[in-house]
C-alpha cells in the first residue's frame, strides 16, 4: 500500500466526517434562523 | 516522497485548524439555539455601581463628538457614572470637541472630565492615568470610534453582579458602523460577526474563557489596581489583560447582548496597518506567553496560549506551504505547455484515480462549513442573514480572507526584525477614522 492510498482513507474519512458537521449545522441553521425571525425581538426599551 | 509529505502535512494541519474551528461554531450553535427564541429584558438591577467612563482619543476630532454624546445617553443613572475623555497627544480638534460636547445644556451637571494628556505609552498609558484618576468601582472603556447602544453599559454591569467575586470584568460586541460603505467594510462586518457571534460565544459557553476586545467591556477598578494595571506600550494591551485575568483564575464575561457600533477601516492601506499592528501585538503576546504551555498555569491560559501558537505559527505556515504548492503547480503546468518533459512538482500517486476528485469535494465540503459559519452568526441576529451576504461571504473566501496570509508573512518579518535590530517595535499606530 503507497502513501497515497494510506492519506486516501485518512481522506475518506475526513471528508465524510466534515460532510456530516455540514449537514448538522445546515439543519441548526435553518432552526435558528426560523426561531430568530419568528420570536427575537430588540430590547424592550 | 517529499513533496507527497508535505502535501499530506499542508492538508493534515488545515483539517486540524478546521477541526477547531468546529468546536467554538458548535458550541456557539448550542448557545444560539437556547437563546434565540425569548424576548431580552431590562428590568432595573438590585444594585447600580458607580463607573468610571475612559475614552482614550488620539487625533479623533471626526469622531468624538458622536461617541461621547452616545456615552452620555446611556441608559444607566446619571449620577453612577464618571466620564474621563482623554485628548492624547493630540495636534487636531478632538480637545475642542470635547468642550464642545461637555457645554451642550443636556449634560449641564454631568460628571465630565477633560485631560489634554502629553504623556507617553498610547492607550494603556491613558488607560493607567484613567485608572489613578477613577473614583468608579468599574472602569469602562470605549473607542473614541466606538458608539454604545443605549443599553450597552446596563447589560456588561448585569453580566458582572451575576458572579462580582469570578466575573471580575465583561465585554459586549462590537457591530460595524459603517458596514455598508464599500466591499472591504462587508467583509470587515462578516468577520466580526463571526469573530463575535460565533468565536466570543462559543469560547464563553463551552470553556467560559472571554477576550477583552479593547473596547465595549468594563473591568473591576481594584482588581485592575492589583494586577498592575495596563502594560505601557503594549500593541495590544486588551490580549495582554485577558491573560492575566485569566492567569489569576478570575474570567471575563460574555455580556451578548451588549453593543457598541465601531468604525472600521475603509481603505485597504488603513486596514492592513491595523492588522499588522494586531498581529504584531499577539505574536508578542504568544512568544512572551508560550512558557505558560509547559509550566503549572492555570488551564484556560494554557489553551489560549495553544490555539494562538497553532494558529499563529502552525496553521499560518501550513497554508503558506500550501499556497506555494499551489503555485509550484501552477508555473509547471504553464510550462508543460511549452515543455511535454515538465511534470508536476506535487501529484500524488497516479495509480490512485480517486484522489483528485475526493480532495476537491473536501475542498468544497470546508468552503460549506465557512459559509455556515457565516450565515449561522448572522442567522442569531434579525435581518442580517440574506443570500446578498452569502454571495459577499462567497467572494470574500477567494479575495479578502486572502489578506491573512500577506499580513502574516508581513508581521513574522517585522516582528523577527524588531527583535534581531532591537527596534522599538511597539510604537502606536493609530486607525485612520472615516468622517461620515
Amino acid at each position: 500500500m503507497t502513501l497515497t492510498d494510506i492519506f486516501f482513507y485518512i481522506a475518506t474519512g475526513v471528508t465524510g466526517l466534515f460532510a456530516i458537521c455540514v449537514f448538522i449545522l445546515l439543519i441548526c441553521y435553518l432552526t435558528i434562523y426560523e426561531r430568530v425571525n419568528k420570536n427575537f425581538r430588540a430590547v424592550k426599551k | 516522497m517529499i513533496s507527497q509529505s508535505l502535501m499530506i502535512f499542508t492538508l493534515v494541519s488545515i483539517w486540524f485548524s478546521m477541526g477547531w474551528a468546529l468546536v467554538p461554531l458548535f458550541s456557539s450553535v448550542h448557545f444560539w439555539l437556547k437563546r434565540s427564541d425569548f424576548k431580552v429584558n431590562t428590568d432595573p438591577l438590585p444594585y447600580y455601581p458607580k463607573v468610571t467612563i475612559v475614552v482614550p482619543a488620539h487625533n479623533e476630532d471626526v469622531v468624538i463628538a458622536q461617541t461621547a454624546t452616545a456615552i452620555l445617553n446611556l441608559n444607566y443613572p446619571v449620577d453612577r457614572v464618571e466620564l474621563l475623555l482623554f485628548a492624547d497627544n493630540c495636534n487636531d480638534n478632538t480637545y475642542e470637541e470635547m468642550q464642545k460636547v461637555k457645554a451642550l445644556p443636556q449634560f449641564a451637571g454631568r460628571n465630565i472630565t477633560l485631560i489634554n494628556r502629553k504623556g507617553t505609552g498610547g492607550k494603556a498609558g491613558v488607560l493607567n492615568d484613567a485608572l489613578k484618576m477613577a473614583t468608579g468601582e468599574y472602569i469602562c472603556v470605549y473607542d473614541a470610534d466606538a458608539m454604545p447602544e443605549q443599553n450597552a453599559l446596563y447589560f456588561l454591569i448585569k453580566e458582572v453582579l451575576k458572579d462580582p467575586e469570578r466575573h471580575v470584568a465583561a465585554f459586549g460586541r462590537n457591530k460595524t458602523r459603517n458596514a455598508t460603505q464599500n466591499f472591504l467594510t462587508r467583509c470587515i462586518n462578516q468577520e466580526i460577526v463571526v469573530t463575535q457571534r460565533v468565536q466570543h460565544v462559543g469560547m464563553w459557553h463551552l470553556f467560559k474563557i472571554g477576550r477583552i476586545p479593547g473596547t465595549n467591556f468594563i473591568i473591576n477598578t481594584d482588581y485592575v489596581k492589583s494586577i498592575g494595571g495596563w502594560r505601557n506600550g503594549a500593541l495590544t494591551e486588551d490580549t495582554d489583560i485577558s491573560f492575566k485575568i485569566m492567569e489569576s483564575g478570575k474570567l471575563i464575561a460574555l455580556a451578548y447582548n451588549s453593543e457598541a457600533f465601531q468604525q472600521e477601516p475603509e481603505t485597504v492601506r488603513t486596514y492592513m496597518m491595523q492588522r499588522k499592528r494586531w498581529a504584531k501585538g499577539n505574536y508578542e503576546v504568544v512568544i512572551s506567553n508560550f512558557k505558560n504551555l509547559f509550566n503549572r498555569s492555570n488551564w484556560r491560559v494554557k489553551l489560549e496560549v495553544f490555539y494562538y501558537s497553532c494558529t499563529y505559527f502552525w496553521f499560518n505556515a501550513a497554508i503558506i506551504l500550501s499556497d506555494l504548492i499551489f503555485f509550484a503547480n501552477i508555473v509547471a503546468m504553464v510550462r508543460h505547455l511549452f515543455d511535454p518533459a515538465v511534470t508536476l512538482p506535487f501529484a500524488f500517486d497516479p495509480s490512485n484515480v480517486y484522489i483528485a476528485q475526493l480532495l476537491l469535494f473536501n475542498w468544497l465540503v470546508m468552503i460549506l462549513i465557512y459559509l455556515l459559519q457565516i450565515t449561522i452568526s448572522q442567522a442569531s441576529q434579525f435581518g442580517q442573514a440574506t443570500i446578498h451576504q452569502v454571495g459577499i461571504a462567497l467572494i470574500s473566501y477567494f479575495t479578502y480572507t486572502q489578506l491573512f496570509i500577506i499580513i502574516s508573512i508581513v508581521s513574522v518579518w517585522s516582528v523577527t526584525m524588531d527583535k534581531l535590530l532591537r527596534r522599538d517595535g511597539t510604537k502606536w499606530v493609530k486607525t485612520k477614522r472615516f468622517a461620515g
